[in-house]
């Protein structure tokens, strides 16, 4: 009988685990990274990204989870088109040749409503490791649509530019970028 | 110093043309040839102010510089081991397109037919169209050193103008010492092109200007008018007129397509965002 009960709690086991890992699909529509940077040392300059996609997977059981976005680098605004034309060409981001930024995790420690987040931020063809700091994770039926679950959280990160083989104008456009993005998902 | 060094006219104007100068007047008292050259080397030295000499990752940008490299080295060998002229057109024009379509590659995988075949055929018949309108001027120091500078004039402004000042500044930089060129020109009457400017300034110009319409905002009917540089610089000059009237003509005869480019952008694009 011991064994009959064992063997019943090891094979819903793989079930257990697959009932608290959920996946998510990242919500374009309220999902947007934005950033800020120093404009010649007078002013903060803040921008965004219009278009963004990806996949998250939260495993409440074990406190973990995975990232994996696609932001689309030709959709930069910072409400002026002259400059977002500078931004996305070579001097800058230079979109059109490398067209998608993308952060993909390698480690997700959640605690609590909070959360880090280990990865490899991709900018123009070089990726390097940053770290997110998430805050304010919060889960939970769409109130506007009862059959739709989804999470949302904000996330910020710091990076230098230089890093990525942006260095044009430095040091007179800032080195140092704060990446803010706020994040919502909605459960497959 | 390093405030010097950071600066966008000291980079791509004042360090290409003392970098072009004092290289020329060391080839010059050598009695070298090939003293052409000397365009791209004060374009990599601004091209090593602003972007390094780094190939990762392999850019657009960096595939320029690397040709430009490339094309001079090329260049200065023809100089020395002159080839049959029957075919080079034909090869120039071809290295020319090659050259294009490797710049501008990323992009094109991701067009549609229609758009990929408008894109390429443009592109290869720019480029190409440069290197062998440049290569007729190799044996005309004054006529190539003019077209340079026009054409490093029109395509650096007009690509600062389309939202690249990086493309614009390497472009400038070709302006630069193409006036160093023909500063000396003026000391050293005997001074040759050769292949060691046509070609290099050749491939310089034609991709940096696909670049900017490519992945800037570079009008692209603005190209056209900077095609027809080469030829404005073929134009019946008198012949027993001292050499900086000549130049002087030349300049005036050149320009005028140089500043229509720029003047075209400015009127599509607006001013540069500072």
């Amino acid at each position: 009988m011991r064994k009959m009960i064992l063997g019943f709690v090891l094979s819903c086991l793989p079930f257990a685990v697959f009932a608290a890992k959920e996946n998510y699909t990242i919500d374009p529509l309220h999902t947007f990274p934005n950033f800020t940077i120093s404009h010649l040392g007078f002013s903060t300059m803040h921008g965004r990204f219009g278009n963004t996609t990806g996949k998250l997977t939260m495993d409440t059981a074990n406190n973990t989870g995975s990232v994996e976005v696609a932001i689309d680098a030709t959709s930069v605004d910072t409400g002026y088109k002259k400059r977002d034309d500078h931004l996305r060409s070579p001097d800058f981001l230079n979109a059109t040749e490398f067209p998608e930024i993308t952060y993909k995790s390698t480690k997700v420690t959640i605690n609590g409503d909070k959360a880090i987040v280990e990865g490899n931020l991709t900018i123009k063809g070089v990726t390097k490791p940053v770290t997110l700091d998430v805050q304010r994770i919060h889960c939970g039926s769409n109130p506007m649509k009862k059959e739709e679950y989804r999470c949302g959280f904000d996330a910020t990160a710091d990076i230098k530019r230089s890093n990525f083989d942006v260095t044009f104008a430095l040091p007179a456009i800032g080195d140092d970028m704060r990446l803010m993005f706020e994040v919502e998902a909605i459960r497959d | 110093m390093d405030e010097l060094l950071t600066n966008p006219v000291f980079q791509a104007a004042v360090i290409p043309f003392i970098a072009a100068l004092v290289a020329g007047l060391i080839l010059n008292r050598l009695g070298s040839h090939g003293v052409g050259v000397i365009i791209v080397i004060g374009f990599l030295f601004c091209a090593w102010l602003i972007v390094d000499f780094k190939l990762s990752p392999l850019t657009s940008t960096r595939k320029i510089i690397l040709l430009g490299a490339i094309a001079a080295f090329t260049g200065v060998v023809l100089d020395i081991y002159p080839l049959s002229r029957r075919y080079i057109p034909y090869i120039l024009f071809t290295t020319g397109a090659i050259a294009a379509l490797w710049i501008i590659w990323p992009v094109l995988v991701r067009k549609e037919a229609g758009e990929f075949w408008f894109m390429a055929t443009g592109s290869c018949i720019y480029a190409g169209w440069m290197m062998v309108s440049m290569d007729r001027l190799r044996i005309m120091p004054i006529r190539a050193g003019s077209a340079a500078l026009a054409l490093g004039v029109g395509t650096g402004l007009s690509a600062v103008m389309g939202a690249s000042a990086l493309l614009g500044q390497l472009g400038s930089s070709v302006a630069a010492a193409s006036g160093a060129y023909l500063l000396l020109a003026l000391f050293f009457p005997n001074q040759s092109a050769g292949s060691a400017l046509t070609i290099p300034v050749a491939m310089l110009s034609g991709l940096l200007g696909i670049a900017a319409n490519v992945y800037a905002t570079l009008p692209w009917y603005t190209l056209p008018l900077l095609a027809i540089i080469p030829l404005l610089a073929c134009i019946p000059l008198p012949e027993h007129k001292p050499l900086l009237l000549k130049m002087v003509l030349l300049v005036l005869a050149t320009m005028p397509a140089a500043i229509g480019a720029i003047i075209i952008t400015w009127g599509v694009e607006g001013a540069p965002p500072i």
